[in-house]
């Protein structure tokens, strides 16, 4: 028994190493220049919001990022390219703001690898409040 | 019999008993729900008939209870499960939810239902008729889709 975990742990360590390096590759991919200035006549993103987005969040929510849930679950270019319909940006857009009252993005395991990325409280409320207006100006309240 | 087997048998019933006494309290089902989805929202036969042999036992107030799920262990999970379930989207209670609420859920339903999340892999086992198949999932997802359109 105790031979046989000799043998698997490198095994095992191969392959928790795959889950913790999965994050470098989604990383590498930010693109700095696919956000210019945007103002579609359904959402509005502010300059320093833009910032934060591109910053914190594009690197994984972002068409070409490899986080294949990341980009499912919020993808940064559909606010823009008239893939979320309005339903689906009003649905984002309410879930950008639970997720950060709730303090899970960026995701802990990650920012122990890039503590930088960590948003600090004057981006997250920052985030939170153009996502609230907009919202509120897409369901027309 | 040797002793020690007998014993280890008695100890096994002695627990199957004591596992049907620990008190959980099992979630209400609630048959006359005003603010229910399909009585408020015109939906399409072939998706209320999926929802309610997919969705509403865990999803709404009109749980459907198998037998076996008054028996532990398996009872604590059905009873956590259906508690979790309605927390999360409760048919039932569709109405009674904002609008963005609705929206929110109508999103999830598409994400979830696509990505084969939902029903949770092992209740098909024992419902039969909660078992989705690929085109049955874009149905759904698509009605889904056109409700949250519609909304707008």
């Amino acid at each position: 028994m105790k031979k046989r975990i000799t043998i698997l742990t490198p095994f095992i360590l191969l392959f928790l190493s795959y889950f913790m390096f999965s994050y470098t590759t989604e990383t590498l991919n930010m693109n700095d220049e696919v956000i210019n200035s945007i103002t579609l006549d359904e959402i509005e993103i502010p300059n320093d919001v833009q910032e934060v987005l591109k910053e914190k969040c594009y690197g994984c929510h972002n068409t070409e990022s490899k986080g294949v849930k990341s980009k499912k679950k919020f993808n940064i270019d559909h606010l823009t390219d008239g893939k979320y319909s309005k339903g689906k940006l009003v649905s984002k857009l309410g879930k950008v703001v639970e997720e950060l009252e709730e303090n899970n993005m960026p995701p802990e395991k990650f920012l122990t690898k890039y503590p930088d990325k960590e948003l600090t409280t004057e981006e997250s409320k920052l985030l939170m409040e153009w996502a609230k207006s907009q919202r509120e100006a897409l369901m027309g309240e | 019999m040797a002793k020690k087997e007998k014993i280890f048998w008695y100890t096994i019933i002695g627990l199957f008993f004591l596992m049907q006494i620990y008190p959980v309290t099992r979630p209400e089902v609630i048959a006359d729900n005003p603010n229910d989805l399909l009585k408020n929202v015109d939906v399409p036969e072939n998706i209320s008939s999926m929802l309610r042999s997919a969705c509403y036992d865990c999803h709404s107030n009109e749980t459907i209870y198998p037998w076996y799920a008054s028996i532990a262990p398996v009872k604590w999970i059905v009873y956590d499960h259906t508690e979790e379930g309605r927390e999360d989207l409760n048919f039932s209670e569709w109405n009674a939810l904002s609008k963005s609420d609705r929206v929110e859920a109508l999103d999830d339903i598409i994400e979830e239902v696509t990505d084969g999340k939902m029903p949770l892999r092992f209740y098909p086992l024992t419902h039969k008729d909660a078992k989705l198949g690929e085109e049955d999932r874009q149905v759904l997802s698509d009605w889904a889709e056109s409700l949250m359109e519609e909304m707008f």
